[in-house]
This record gives structure tokens, sequence and C-alpha cells, in this order.
């Protein structure tokens, strides 16, 4: 069966092969392309077969030519001259010339012979850490060292063991891959592990985002305020108390200061100041900008005393000039 | 034994004895190698090989207009080609030779092949 070999195939061909030489220098390669081009125009003359039916895959033709014709294998020379100039220059500087001098050393030396035998230890180890950042990033902890996954520790487990089992395959497969290849693979992981860390660590803040009033709204995250618009105190007897600050375990304001309700109705709430005039929004309840005072909804149930003396707590009226820590108004990224 | 490897090791001495017989382009080496009985070998090889020795100072070469395609560049061995052929064609022989005799190849072999 002959196909009859057109310009334009030839065209391409010469085009990947080309491509497949750019990193040769422009002398050497427009030689041998040179040849190539009379090679596939005797080819196609004769009419027997597509080139690559007679001749193989353009980029195998590359290899196989400028092997044979004693140049630098693929990609190798410019590598070479990238990581070599990086190596001298590192060489020279006295950071450089500290540790020539320091692998002189007979320990040192002892040490970097060892290092190829720890290998397999850190495959196994960089598997279970791997579970344990994913695991950590959804903000699912551990169980003793076990990291959990979608909340079961037996889960984890398995999942730990099969990235250990993976991670020590990888290793001893990536041992068996040229240098060059290690690089490219070893960019392409790099990449897939930081957009799953950064998917994830989306994902996390929104986890975060409930409304828990012990930390401050994350700045991006504007849900504590979307669901929190106002705050009642009571004490042990059911009595609404009002002007009560409220702050963290580190003095820092938990500020409230949603404008909306959960209707979309636009609250106009007073703003609170200390005596040296500096606006505060963790004083609670928040009162109605009309001035009149709101009254809480509910009543809350009447505590039980406690055993000992319960001590009632005591709070500075509204408008109090009670002494404030310095507030912060602005909220502080949860560290979850 | 993979044939494949073995040309690697002779095929400039084959290019090499090729032209000593006549000058001749790429597609023509080629096409006298395999008509010579060396199939194995890749086209790009002949190719990436008369690169090889042109540019090592063994071939010279000259462009001789075509009236079908494009002008072809013939190459044909020079003095230094001539040498190498010479001394390549020597150590091929006598690696041979020590080959066959390490096989037995010169009273085993013609005995195999008589029954």
């Amino acid at each position: 069966v002959t196909a009859p070999t057109t310009a334009p195939e030839i065209e391409r061909y010469l085009a990947a092969v080309r491509a497949a030489l750019a990193d040769l220098s422009t002398e050497d390669r427009e030689d041998l392309m040179e040849d190539v081009a009379s090679h596939l125009a005797d080819v196609a003359a004769e009419g027997r077969g597509t080139l690559e039916d007679r001749l193989g895959k353009p980029w195998d033709y590359a290899a196989e030519l400028r092997s044979a014709a004693g140049l630098p294998v693929a990609g190798r020379a410019t590598r070479q001259s990238w990581s070599a100039g990086l190596s001298a220059a590192v060489a020279s500087s006295p950071v450089g010339r500290a540790l020539a001098a320091a692998s002189e050393n007979r320990q040192v030396r002892d040490f970097r012979g060892f290092l190829p035998e720890l290998r397999p230890g850190w495959w196994v180890l960089r598997g279970y850490l791997a579970v344990l950042l994913l695991s950590a990033v959804f903000g699912e902890g551990s169980a003793g060292i076990i990291p959990r996954v979608g909340n079961s520790a037996l889960l984890g487990l398995l999942l730990t063991m099969a990235a250990m089992w993976g991670s020590v395959r990888l290793g001893r497969r990536w041992q068996a891959h040229p240098p060059g290849k290690r690089w490219a693979v070893a960019g392409a992981v790099t990449a897939v592990v930081l957009g799953v860390f950064f998917l994830a660590t989306g994902f996390g803040f929104n986890r975060s985002s409930s409304p828990d009033v012990y930390y401050g709204p994350p700045p991006e995250s504007a849900s504590v305020s979307d669901s929190l618009t106002n705050i009642y105190a009571f004490d042990a007897d059911g009595h609404p108390l009002t002007g009560v600050q409220l702050f963290d375990q580190d003095g820092k304001a938990i500020n409230v200061t949603a404008s909306y309700d959960a209707n979309g109705n636009e609250l106009h709430m007073q703003r609170r100041f200390t005596v040296s005039g500096v606006p505060v929004d963790n004083v609670f309840p928040r009162q109605p900008a009309d001035g009149i005072g709101q009254a809480p909804p509910f009543a809350p149930p009447r505590l039980a005393p406690t055993a000992g003396p319960s001590p009632s707590p005591s709070v500075a009226p509204s408008g109090g000039a009670s002494p404030v820590p310095t507030p912060t108004p602005t909220p502080t990224p949860s560290p979850r | 034994v993979d044939t494949t490897q073995l040309l690697k090791g002779v095929l400039d001495l084959a290019v090499l004895a090729v032209l000593a017989e006549e000058d001749g382009y790429g597609y023509d080496v080629v096409r006298r190698l395999r008509a010579a009985g060396i199939e194995e070998v890749g086209d790009a090889s002949v190719y990436g090989t008369l690169r090889r020795l042109f540019t090592a100072g063994n071939l010279s070469s000259y462009v001789v207009p075509s009236e079908e395609g494009p002008h072809r560049k013939y190459y044909g061995l020079n003095a230094a080609g001539r040498a190498a052929l010479a001394t390549q064609t020597k150590s091929w022989t006598g690696f041979a030779e020590t080959m066959d005799s390490l096989l037995h190849l010169d009273s085993h072999f013609k005995e195999e092949s008589a029954k």
C-alpha cells in the first residue's frame, strides 16, 4: 500500500525534527537540517508509505541523528551549562569555600556517604508527613500520631500506609530515572501539591468561618458579622446586662460589626466610644442608633446556684468609664 | 547478539568502505549499505555518521545540481578518510579473527554446517 507523501507532510516532519534539535547551536542545527531536508525529499520520492512509516517519529529520528553525529543528547548541553554555572558561582562564594573545607573533614565525608542509606527511611517518613499535612490542612487533627481522615483514625491509618507504600515505590522508580527527567517530574509534582494545598486552605477558611466568637472573624470571611448581629448577656438571675465589653483570652476585643440582620434589613447601631474617644465594637448588647434601648427579645433560664459562694459578675453600667484594655479594631485572623 | 549494537561499533567503517568504492550522497549511502546486507541501520544513523565523519575531517563534500529534486551533497574520502579506513579495517580484521578463534569458527562451525 503506497500512501503518497505530500509536501505538507514533509514540512510537518521537518518542523518537528527542527524543534527536537532546538537546543543545538544554529550552525549545527542548520547543517543537520540541510541533510534532513534532502533525506526526506529522497524518501518521499520513493513513494513507499508515509514518512513516519519509513523513518519513525520525528523526535526519534532527531535523537538518532544527533547521537550518530556525535552531538550532545537532547537538552543536556543547556542544562549542564546552567547547573555548571550555578555550581561554579556557589563554589567561589565564601559559603562554598567553607563547605568545600568542611567536606574535606572525615566525619562530614562519612556522614555524606551515610545519607543514601537513609533514603528508604525518608521515603516512609514523607508518605506519613503527606497524610499528616493533608489532615492538618483540612483541620482534622490526629488521633495520637495517626492522622485523621474523614474524621476517622482507621481511614487515616489506611491512607497513611498507602501513602508510605506509594512513596517508597515512587522513590525506587525515581532512582531509575535520569536526573533530567527527575527534575521535570519533581516540578510537576510540586505544582500539583501546591495546587492541592491552596485549594484545601481556601476550603479550610470557609470551615473556620463558623461563628466562633472566641476569635475575631477572619478578615476575608464576613460570616461572623453576617450571622451574628448582637450579643445579649444576663446575670445568673436572668437580669439583662448592658454595656458588657467582651474580650478574648489575649485581651483582644471581640467585635461584632454586622450592619444587616438575617433578613437583609439594615441595622443602624450606636457606635460606642472609650473615654479617650476611641470607637469600639465589642460593647453588648448593641443598641439601635435611634437611641431607644433594645430589650432582649427573649428570656434566659435562671441558673442553679453553684456549690461555693458564687460571685455575681460586676459589670460597668452603660456608658461607664471603666478602664478599657486597648481595643484592637482590627480582627485577628483565626490561627486554625 | 543484538545486531544493532554490533553495527554501532562498525558503522563508521561500513560508511567509509561504501564511500571508498564511489562517492555518494546521503540516501545513496543508505541504499548501498542496505544492498550490501546491512538492514538494521536507521537512515538517521547513516546521515548522522556522514555528518560526524565530515566534521572530523575524514570526508570531502561537493554539491551536485539535480534535475528532479534539491541539489545533492556528495561525500567522498579524502586522505584522512582513506587513512582512517585503513586503520579501522586493520582493527576490524584483527578483532574478527580473535572472535573467530574464540568461537572456534574455523573448525567447529564448518563441521556443524556440514551435517
